[in-house]
């Protein structure tokens, strides 16, 4: 009589289980059986069953095309943003790593080219530290006339897009 | 046959590109996410919160939370417990800020401070569907603890497994068991306690 109650109670607090698809095979399996020996559970089990179908076909409230519109709009606005913000970071980058190129690069050979090949090999030569600021300023005054430009160039792009 | 297993086969492949196309911060990507899921979301976050017009503003939170983090996306989770995650975490501090009570388990001896709302809750949602036998569901999943419903909507409407539960929820597999039998025990009685007699109505097809 014990076993019998106890029985029940188990298969009572698994039916909720069962609906949500939440018993694993063992207990399914027990559940199958003693529902199909017990006709009161069984019924009972038959209207967890139809609470669950009930909620499966609840309606969906359907977003306000408005509202929609709007996360849309913010969250491109944003991601364009964000896009953008990241592309100049890395012009940045790569417009640093190409000034200092260019001027050290072209330095030596600007040496060479106005002073000779023994003014480029005397290494004691006056306001050689003068003109390597003065050139470094220069080039960088050039490297950034030029980002000014692709970077308009670039808006205009965007704009036009 | 061959048709079938190219069905099956592309599923995974477009979902796997579209995470990649996410962690690139493809706009695109994030459209065809919008309008896949806004529905689903909104659902979510009626259920959730109870009020339309909150649920519309945390929906617009989602998607922005949704653009700033994607490129973080890990591609190994998938894409909608992630998305549901966000929006359950805006709800929950949504909830945890206008009414803080509604995100406890209710003590069995008694009603707590939300069921007192939950009339005005229900009413509400209940203009918004309409037919009475939904409403009265509604009404009564919409006076459960937040724990609870979030649980039941997720398992029942949004139908994810067990283990995507508990991913968004970010809570072990055995709790979400837990929670769903006591959030079930709690909505049936919560159906029994409002109709006369006890006894529930049929809920079968109409």
């Amino acid at each position: 009589m014990n076993r019998k109650l106890t029985e029940h109670e188990i298969t009572r607090e698994r039916m909720a289980l069962a609906v949500a698809g939440a018993l694993d095979e063992n207990e399914e399996r027990e559940l199958t059986a003693h529902l199909s020996a017990c006709n009161d559970c069984a019924v009972e089990f038959d209207r967890w069953r139809e609470l669950a179908g009930a909620m499966r076909r609840l309606p969906t409230p359907q977003a306000p095309p408005a509202m929609v519109e709007r996360s849309r709009t913010r969250m491109v606005a944003h991601l364009m943003a964000r896009t953008e913000q990241r592309a100049n970071h890395r012009a940045m980058a790569w417009l640093l790593l190409f000034a200092w190129t260019t001027t050290l690069a072209t330095w030596p050979i600007l040496r060479f080219v106005s002073s000779g090949l023994s003014s480029f090999l005397d290494v004691s030569f006056q306001h050689t530290w003068h003109l390597l600021i003065g050139y470094t300023v220069l080039s960088w005054i050039a490297a950034a006339a030029i980002a000014a430009v692709l970077g308009l160039q670039h808006r205009r792009e965007r704009s036009l897009a | 046959m061959i048709g079938h297993a190219a069905l099956a086969w592309e599923g995974p492949v477009a979902v796997d590109t579209e995470a990649v196309r996410l962690r690139r911060g493809d706009p695109q990507a994030l459209v065809s996410l919008l309008e896949r899921y806004q529905h689903r979301l909104y659902r979510f976050l009626v259920r959730m919160v109870h009020e339309p017009e909150t649920a519309e503003d945390l929906f617009q939170m989602t998607w922005m939370r949704v653009a700033e983090n994607c490129r973080r996306f890990d591609p190994n989770r998938g894409i909608e417990p992630w998305l549901f995650s966000i929006a359950r975490n805006l709800a929950i501090d949504h909830l945890r800020r206008a009414r803080p009570e509604s995100l406890d388990e209710p003590l069995p001896s008694g009603d707590s401070r939300a069921e007192m709302m939950a009339g005005k809750q229900a009413s509400a949602l209940e203009m918004l569907m309409g037919e009475q036998r939904t409403s009265r569901l509604i009404g009564a999943i919409g006076e459960l603890p937040s724990i609870y419903c979030e649980v039941i909507t997720l398992r029942f409407e949004e139908e994810m497994k067990l283990e995507e539960i508990a991913e968004v929820l970010d809570i072990p597999l055995s709790t979400v068991k837990t929670r769903l039998r006591r959030a079930l025990d709690a909505l049936r009685g919560k159906l029994e306690h409002r109709l006369p007699g006890g006894e529930l109505p049929g809920w079968g097809p109409q």
